[in-house]
């Protein structure tokens, strides 16, 4: 049905052949006073003048793949947003090249830990692009703001735990006597643990004791937004022009042509700018994978991201290919209130009925790994993935899945079903590497369990909404890590929880992710994450496949790029020849 | 005063083709499955509602639509939801690039293929014929993305490998970026005007008119010149209305592949990403460029061929 329905939409646009001329032409220049109140800039110009850096050596092109659909660090959801973010504002904090915090916008903080509450000393001389200096005050209102529920920022639901009365501001939701007198006590005015005591001095209280709270600080979400400069622009235009964005980072946007390309210039009075080495970056915009392939072969362009082929075809000419891990797990998602699938036998057999290291080997054709656990590899340096080992066999001795088939049988016996009976769609989404990833899934099911499953693509809006609905019976998905720290995953299926399209409910589950929330003992907490991770591969509501590398090329005279499952892309450090 | 009456009423049905094209669209986005605001992370309830009451998503249809044409009436489409600008000023900064390179495109198009058509049919069943015909066969079998590839791969990584120079692989900034898109966009409309031209000067050329022409000792260039072309190409006129609507208002494959920040991708995105109102805005604009175009050729017509009368009827000849 979406699918014809997008058709005709099209077609629509073909076929209004019926009459001739005019009524109310829109008036394209009339643009941007439509709503709100840009302040300044319109749209750019047609005929961009594409001049080359004054200093010609220490600036480079790199591609980012898409416009940044979102620039106000408020509502931003976007890894390619975010990527320019990171280098135009800073936090309170800032990730170095291993993602650990180190000091932004904080120049120290003491912490004491009897109340869980962070004093922040903000650096002196830090401005807005503007001028104006960076005050704890911006903090408040970027935070205020990101909590209020008519904000809509998405990010606010997974932020809101960490802050002492973010939750219950963000839901409307009455505070406890206990969180209140916590509050006062601590000497906080409103109903939320954040306040500015002086310009320059900023104290926050976590709701619990959260062992990354600091990184949270370096995310986008958190990032101060100066309350005059806000309102000036207005909500709805702020970050939309290379006007509308108030800056304070190691790099000014001197131009932003949209969908085409944007350029990022070095901040000269940034506190840092002595190490910055490159002075110049121009981003572009390039969707097409082989138009930037084309542009870094013939030397436009200084990095790209690749795909297998391209990748292969690099590495045979003797190109050094790079890798990253960008910390996504991927998995079924199998919706357990449904018949068959409500057995763990069943879903056990599927997940692992399926090869996934010859899915990597010859769908996937990259460094990409077969996951053994749900947490991937990326989080904590792989420590926590090591610590949990390999929680189940993905490939049974010469090949033999009579075992798995076996398990598969029983499971479908127990509610009076065979084979013939399960009967279920894997949808996923548009475009031909989905469609050869669960290609490659149907024919291992029909191999080793003589399963019959068909496959339904659809746009990502349209997966989400019938993951969100719970109309699905089996869809392969994704999910990145928001910190680094194994509950970034492991929480994901707490019964009701919005981000929890299984319909799996198991209250020892709910109250370990309850447990280790509050526990401050970090060998105690590794415990109850481990054994969280032991009933998601007993009960395997998912079925976890892979975990995701990428790969990516820089010219030689482009060294030091930082690109990790926190920091998706980040020239901070390079160095240019 | 018989062409105003005409324009008039073919203003009247303009304007209906366009409301009928809103009242279409705006229902049939409602059947679009999904939902601009989810994404990967689960928002809550009070956070949704917010938003569609930001977007005036919440209000009962009837409403959101008398909301909308009362705004476009005023020349504002709205705000897209994807990218929280309006989608005015996107139509305003992407629309000239898409015009530029179309004109471009239309004016290559135009030229070559009525050029090849003439010579084709002149040379008929000679080995000119048999290669105009056979680029023109090319040029309407290969579509653009190919060709736009193939350009590409040639023109800007091959020739840079072989020669040490070559045309830039992308963007639309000084001339020579701009040379591969527009070959690449005009081919396919180039190939079906050379065709057309080729088929309707056949016809024209066997006409009693000519042959007195030729009886009369004209130069072929004068025959073909003075009184051919001006018969033969009028079916050539005919399509350039629709054509030039489609290739300015801009395309999404050339646009991609060549990295230019054109229109085109918009009307593919919106859709994908269920942002109403760039939908909505897309679709009336081009919508209107169409209806406008479509008009422009049948006055055209009036001028170039007296024999067709505006007003219906047909004058005898």
């Amino acid at each position: 049905m979406k699918k014809l329905v997008a058709l005709v939409l099209s077609l629509l646009l073909a076929t209004s052949l019926l009459a001739g001329c005019a009524s109310p032409s829109p008036t394209p220049d009339a643009g941007g006073e439509a709503t709100a109140a840009p302040t300044q800039g319109q749209s750019a110009e047609p005929t961009a003048t594409d001049a080359p850096p004054a200093d010609g050596g220490k600036s480079i092109v790199i591609n980012l793949g898409q416009e940044p659909p979102e620039m106000n660090t408020i509502l931003t959801t976007s890894t390619g947003s975010m990527n320019v973010l990171r280098h135009i504002v800073d936090g309170l904090t800032i990730l170095d090249q291993n993602d650990n915090p180190i000091p932004g916008v904080a120049e120290s903080w003491d912490y004491d830990a009897e109340t869980l509450t962070y004093t922040f000393h903000l650096r002196q001389g830090a401005a807005w692009n503007d001028g104006s200096p960076v005050t704890a005050k911006d903090f408040v209102f970027a935070w205020d703001t990101f909590f209020t529920p008519e904000t809509g920022a998405e990010y606010a639901g997974t932020w809101a735990s960490l802050f002492l009365g973010a939750s219950e501001k963000l839901n409307a939701a009455e505070l406890s006597a206990e969180n209140k007198a916590l509050l006062t006590a601590l000497g906080y005015e409103g109903n939320v643990g954040w306040k500015a005591i002086d310009e320059s001095t900023l104290q926050v209280t976590m709701a619990f004791p959260c062992q990354y709270f600091l990184s949270v600080l370096a995310f986008p979400s958190t990032m101060p937004v100066p309350q005059a400069g806000y309102e000036t622009i207005g909500a709805t235009a702020y970050g939309t022009e290379k006007e509308n964005i108030m800056t304070n980072g190691a790099y000014t946007i001197a131009d932003w042509v949209h969908e085409s390309y944007m350029v990022l210039k070095k901040n000269p009075s940034y506190w840092d700018a002595a190490n910055i080495d490159v002075e110049e970056i121009r981003i572009e915009m390039i969707s097409d994978t082989n138009t930037a392939y084309n542009a870094f072969v013939s030397g436009e362009i200084d990095m790209i991201g690749l795909n297998a082929e391209q990748s292969a075809q690099l590495t045979s000419e003797g190109k050094e290919v790079l890798h990253y891990d960008d910390g996504s797990a991927w998995y079924f998602e199998y919706n357990t209130a449904q018949k068959g699938l409500n057995n763990k036998k069943v879903r056990k057999a599927l997940t692992l009925a399926v090869d996934a290291e010859l899915f990597i080997s010859t769908v996937i054709k990259n460094s990409s790994t077969a996951a053994y656990s749900f947490v991937p590899p990326a989080i904590q340096g792989g420590s926590f993935a090591e610590k949990v080992g390999k929680l189940y066999e993905r490939i049974p001795t010469d090949g033999d899945y009579s075992a798995v088939k076996a398990l598969f049988e029983e499971g479908l016996a127990e509610e009076g079903m065979t084979a013939a009976d399960l009967k279920f769609v894997i949808i996923t989404d548009e475009g031909d590497t989905a469609a050869k990833n669960c290609a490659f899934f149907q024919e291992q099911w029909k191999t080793h369990l003589g399963l019959d499953v068909e496959i339904q693509q659809m746009t990502y809006q349209n997966r989400l909404e019938r993951m969100t609905n719970k109309d699905f019976s089996v869809v392969m998905a994704g999910w990145g890590p928001d910190y680094n720290d194994p509950m970034t995953f492991l929480d994901l299926f707490v019964s009701g929880s919005g981000n929890n399209h299984t319909s799996y409910a198991n209250t020892e589950y709910d109250a370990l992710v309850a447990q280790a929330l509050f526990e401050s003992d970090a060998a105690k907490r590794d415990e109850m994450l481990i054994a969280i991770e032991k009933i998601i591969a007993e009960d395997m509501p998912i079925g976890p496949i892979y975990n995701r590398r990428r790969d990516y090329i820089t010219s030689d005279r482009l060294t030091g790029v930082v690109r990790t499952a926190f920091d998706d892309m980040n020239f901070r450090w390079a160095k240019v020849a | 005063m018989a062409l105003l009456s005409y324009i008039l009423k073919r203003v009247g049905y303009a304007a209906l083709t366009v409301f009928f094209l809103m009242v279409l669209t705006f229902l049939m986005m409602q059947l679009l499955p999904g939902n601009p605001f989810l994404g990967d992370k689960a928002i809550s309830q009070v956070t949704m509602d917010a938003l569609y009451a930001k977007y005036g998503l919440d209000k009962p249809l009837w409403e959101q639509f008398l909301i909308y044409m009362n705004n476009f009436l005023h020349g504002d489409l709205g705000l897209s939801i994807k990218y929280n600008r309006p989608v005015n000023s996107i139509i305003a900064s992407s629309f000239p690039y898409s015009a530029e390179l179309g004109i471009r495109a239309l004016i290559f198009a135009a030229c070559f293929g009525v050029g090849l058509g003439i010579i084709a049919a002149i040379k008929r069943n000679t080995a000119w014929d048999s290669a105009a015909m056979t680029l023109a066969v090319i040029g309407v079998s290969i579509p653009s993305f190919i060709m736009g590839a193939l350009l590409q791969y040639l023109f800007a990584v091959r020739f840079k490998a072989w020669f040490g120079f070559g045309l830039p692989t992308m963007g639309w900034k000084d001339e020579a970026t701009k040379v591969l898109p527009t070959l690449a966009l005009c081919f396919g409309t180039m190939a079906t005007v050379a065709r057309l031209t080729r088929t309707s000067m056949l016809d024209v050329l066997g006409q009693d008119y000519i042959k007195t022409a030729r009886a009369k000792g004209l130069t072929d260039s004068a025959i073909v010149g003075r009184h051919a072309l001006r018969n033969a190409i009028l079916p050539v006129v005919t399509i350039l209305g629709p054509t030039a609507a489609t290739l300015l208002t801009g395309t999404f494959v050339v646009e991609s592949i060549f990295n230019i920040p054109g229109l085109g991708q918009f009307f593919v995105k919106s859709i994908r990403e269920n942002d109403y109102t760039m939908i909505a805005g897309t679709t009336v604009f081009y919508g209107i460029f169409l209806v406008v175009a479509t008009l422009v050729v049948d006055i055209l017509y009036g001028f170039i061929d007296p024999r067709i009368k505006l007003t219906g009827s047909r004058r005898e000849s």
